[in-house]
């Protein structure tokens, strides 16, 4: 308490005081930044975009004349919207203005967020492969992430080593890096089949990694996977036969839907609810005495999925669930009974 | 001689020891949430740089998002707010729309806008809820589902929009909330990258005296009447490093019921939203993070740039009602959590987040009413200097203003939204203002919620009056008074 004395308390205030003044001052002086750069930088764009695009000295030239701190988020915001040869035409600029040395020393820094706005600026104009490619293996999960974009740019320049890396990080320990890959991958469409078939095959491949190559898969759907799918269908890891099952109603045929058939016993709650959901989108007639016994399981999520398959075969499957009506099972006979209300149009 | 004479100063001194060392506590962990809340902006302002916003667009693999959308009696004002939460980018979203028994046209007008078919679904009742009347699903555009229900309040609404809607995650919002376009895309953000996640939360603002155009806020302007100005201030602190810094202190106990992003799974688990409380979004966060036990899925994260805009109240009984709610909310939930305060079990929540919550948030207007009490009574016995009153209320001031105008600065450098000049100089104003009266008159709406929910007054919302956002929307073709 000797210490709070009524002097030394407004000592601290005045000092309070002319620290407001500071802060004061600071966010006045923050937004005339922010409201000087965003004016200025959306002009000069506007006027700059089509000279740059055309090549004109004269609009080189004034993009040099911006702030060495906005040249990359400049660039980056024009490349974003271009494409094909005017992409291209940029990204040269960007290479004879130094611009893309930048972007590589960057991409080789040792602090994370460098290495973030160098590998973002070279997936904005397209180019860099040899510089962030090896970033697929960086040790941070945001630059990770990063690199997964420019491999989707790349697509076409892609070799068989870049597609088995980026498919290796579906198995990444971090969850946004396994997204990314994912995503990438699906974005790849037909160059993603040949890995993805590749890890799905694979025996050695891990939970994590199968279960983001089933989701992959499941979106880029191809008939290599066949076999793979179905010996994942038998995977101990329930996940992982969760997985599979969309991508065998995906594919369809005999095999898959004799499969799935068979996954309704399965012991995974999960795992039967997709397969019943999976033979009602083939629309197998000779499915509809198997989803009959679905309406019958102990889960609700299976006897829905397999309530709402039956409606999906029309006429068969209508005729189980007007039998189910009656049956001495009270929760098959209550599944029946709103999976008919429904294609009746109540609630 | 009266012994009182001895006994009062001693007393009045050992109490003043006592309100002086509650203050520099509370505010040492103010001062600590900040540096954690600067830490993280910084970080995410360093990873947000140049970063493509639309990658997520357009993604076959993103996660699925339903809004859930309670409406009650928004005859007037439905059909806009749910196309401007139709036009929300993002790639996979189903929009819930909750008709919570509304006697007015709300379901009409929905039915007309959108040219509603029924649609029903088999679905299981997981919550409890009034009963479904009908689903409907949009002809013109098919990822907007219209639930009708009788009447059951915000809560049971909620709870019948996560029984019947589809996303793995759902976002749930107020009727009178304005979502910012991208504010999905940078929310869904961290359950990307962190599969424990229960729960996101997102900043709220003031749109009072903003310009609103189709549901938009066009231009964010700073509010020029006292109580919406000051309340601007108390909302960028709260928000801006006060959740903030609670990510890396042991993780959020508040996700506003205006706009929040759930695990849909974790809240079915948890049996939902909570009747009967009047504090339903933080007892449900409590109760997620109690459901999923310590060690397990619990992080409650809060994400500094997804911005909804919320129209605060701007007269003192509406705005004192409000704040008596939210302080019965608060009690009502710490009371039902009572056994997780400083149990060291718990982790950071109970040893931190709790006490916290208690100590700080939920007894500061009781011991602050005391306080200034006490002081009044010391200074008319002249057991506390006048001097020394008043250096401690100029520096108590000083301290109150300096964070939030460092709130104003940090707001001007991460998030700068083209704000005028004289939005940032009010702002700074208001600032200057805000601990002076308005304060100490929240301190009596606060108490006023403890007293009355330790009474038994545990339901009662009281009438929130607001001018609603047809009020502040500005049609395209005149300027804005404002922008005069």
């Amino acid at each position: 308490m000797t210490a709070l004395t009524p002097d030394a308390l407004v000592h601290v205030a005045l000092i309070e005081v002319a620290l407001f003044g500071v802060l004061a001052v600071l966010a006045l002086a923050a937004r005339e930044r922010a409201e000087f750069r965003r004016s200025r930088s959306v002009r000069r764009i506007g006027h700059l975009q089509d000279g740059l695009v055309s090549g004109s000295a004269r609009a080189v030239h004034a993009f040099g004349r911006l702030p060495r701190s906005q040249q990359p988020g400049a660039a980056a915001m024009l490349a974003r919207n271009l494409s094909g040869a005017e992409r291209r035409r940029i990204a040269g600029w960007a290479e004879t203005s130094g611009l893309l040395g930048r972007a590589e020393r960057w991409s080789a820094s040792r602090r994370w967020h460098r290495r973030l706005r160098g590998v973002r600026l070279f997936t904005a104009l397209a180019v860099g492969a040899d510089q962030v490619l090896p970033r697929l293996a960086d040790g941070d999960a945001r630059v990770r992430v990063a690199a997964t974009q420019l491999a989707v740019e790349l697509a076409q320049e892609l070799g068989d080593a870049e597609l088995e890396r980026l498919t290796g990080l579906l198995g990444d320990r971090d969850p946004g890096v396994r997204f990314a890959a994912g995503d990438a991958l699906c974005r790849l469409a037909q160059r993603a089949v040949r890995p993805i078939a590749d890890v799905l095959a694979d025996p050695a491949a891990g939970g994590p990694l199968l279960r983001s190559a089933l989701q992959v898969a499941v979106v880029v759907v191809d008939p290599a996977y066949l076999s793979s799918a179905l010996r994942l269908s038998a995977h101990p890891d329930p996940d992982v036969r969760r997985g599979a099952v969309p991508v065998l109603s995906h594919l369809g045929g005999g095999e898959a839907s004799s499969r799935l058939a068979v996954l309704l016993d399965d012991v995974d709650a999960g795992v039967r609810a997709a397969s019943a959901e999976g033979l009602g989108r083939l629309g197998r007639w000779q499915s509809a005495a198997a989803l009959g016994r679905g309406l019958r399981d102990p889960s609700w999520d299976v006897r829905r999925a397999s309530g709402l398959a039956l409606l999906r075969l029309f006429e068969p499957g209508e005729l189980v669930l007007l039998r189910a009506l009656h049956d001495h099972d009270k929760f098959a006979a209550d599944m029946a009974r709103l999976a008919l209300s429904s294609r009746d149009g109540h609630v | 001689m009266n012994p009182l004479h001895g006994i009062l100063p001693f007393a009045v001194h050992q109490f003043g020891l006592l309100v002086i060392g509650y203050f520099v506590v509370v505010n040492l962990f103010t001062a600590l949430l900040l540096v954690a809340a600067t830490r993280n902006l910084r970080r995410f302002v360093l990873a947000d740089k140049d970063e493509p916003r639309s990658r997520l667009l357009g993604s076959d693999v993103a996660p699925r998002i339903s809004v859930l959308a309670p409406a009650y009696n928004e005859e007037a004002t439905v059909v806009q707010s749910v196309t401007a939460l139709l036009t929300l980018r993002y790639p996979r979203l189903e929009v819930v729309v909750v008709n919570d028994g509304s006697p007015d046209g709300t379901l009409e007008g929905l039915r007309t806008a959108f040219q509603l078919e029924p649609a029903p679904v088999v679905f299981r009742s997981r919550t409890r809820t009034a009963p479904v009347r009908g689903v409907y699903r949009s002809a013109t555009t098919p990822n907007l589902v219209v639930v009708d229900k009788e009447n059951g309040g915000k809560a049971d609404a909620l709870n019948a929009g996560l029984d019947l809607c589809s996303g793995e995650l759902v976002c749930a919002i107020d009727a009178d909330t304005l979502v910012e376009p991208d504010a999905l895309l940078r929310m869904v953000r961290p359950f990307l990258s962190s599969p424990d996640l229960l729960a996101a939360g997102g900043t709220i603002r003031v749109v009072n005296d903003s310009v609103v155009r189709h549901g938009r806020v066009v231009q964010a302007r700073t509010p020029r009447s006292f109580l919406a100005g000051v309340q601007t201030v108390e909302y960028l602190r709260a928000f801006l490093f006060g959740r903030l810094g609670w990510n890396s202190l042991g993780g959020n106990l508040v996700v506003s019921g205006a706009f929040g992003l759930f695990d849909r799974e974790a809240v079915l688990q948890a049996g939902g939203y909570l009747h009967g409380t009047v504090g339903e979004d933080i007892e449900l966060v409590a109760r997620l993070r109690a459901t999923a036990g310590p060690g397990s899925r619990h992080r409650i994260h809060f994400v500094a740039d997804p911005v909804a805009w919320t129209e605060v109240p701007e007269s003192l009984r509406v705005l004192g009602r409000q704040r008596d709610r939210w302080h019965r909310g608060l009690t009502d939930v710490l009371r039902r959590y009572r056994g997780s305060i400083l149990n060291p079990r718990e982790g950071a929540l109970g040893l931190v987040v709790y006490p916290y919550f208690l100590f700080v948030e939920l007894l500061a207007p009781a011991i602050e009413a005391v306080g200034l009490v006490g002081f009044a009574v010391g200074l008319a016995f002249g057991a506390v200097q006048p001097q020394f009153a008043l250096a401690f209320f100029l520096f108590a001031y000083g301290f109150s203003t300096l964070l939030s105008a460092y709130a104003v600065l940090l707001d001007q450098i991460t998030f700068p939204r083209g704000a005028r000049r004289q939005d940032v100089a009010l702002q700074l104003l208001w600032t200057l203002l805000e601990p002076l009266g308005y304060r100490q008159v929240t301190v009596y709406w606060r108490l006023r919620g403890l007293v009355r929910q330790l009474r038994g007054n545990t339901q009662d919302w009281g009438v929130m009056t607001r001018r609603g956002f047809s009020g502040l929307e500005t049609p395209d073709d005149r300027p804005t008074a404002q922008a005069l």
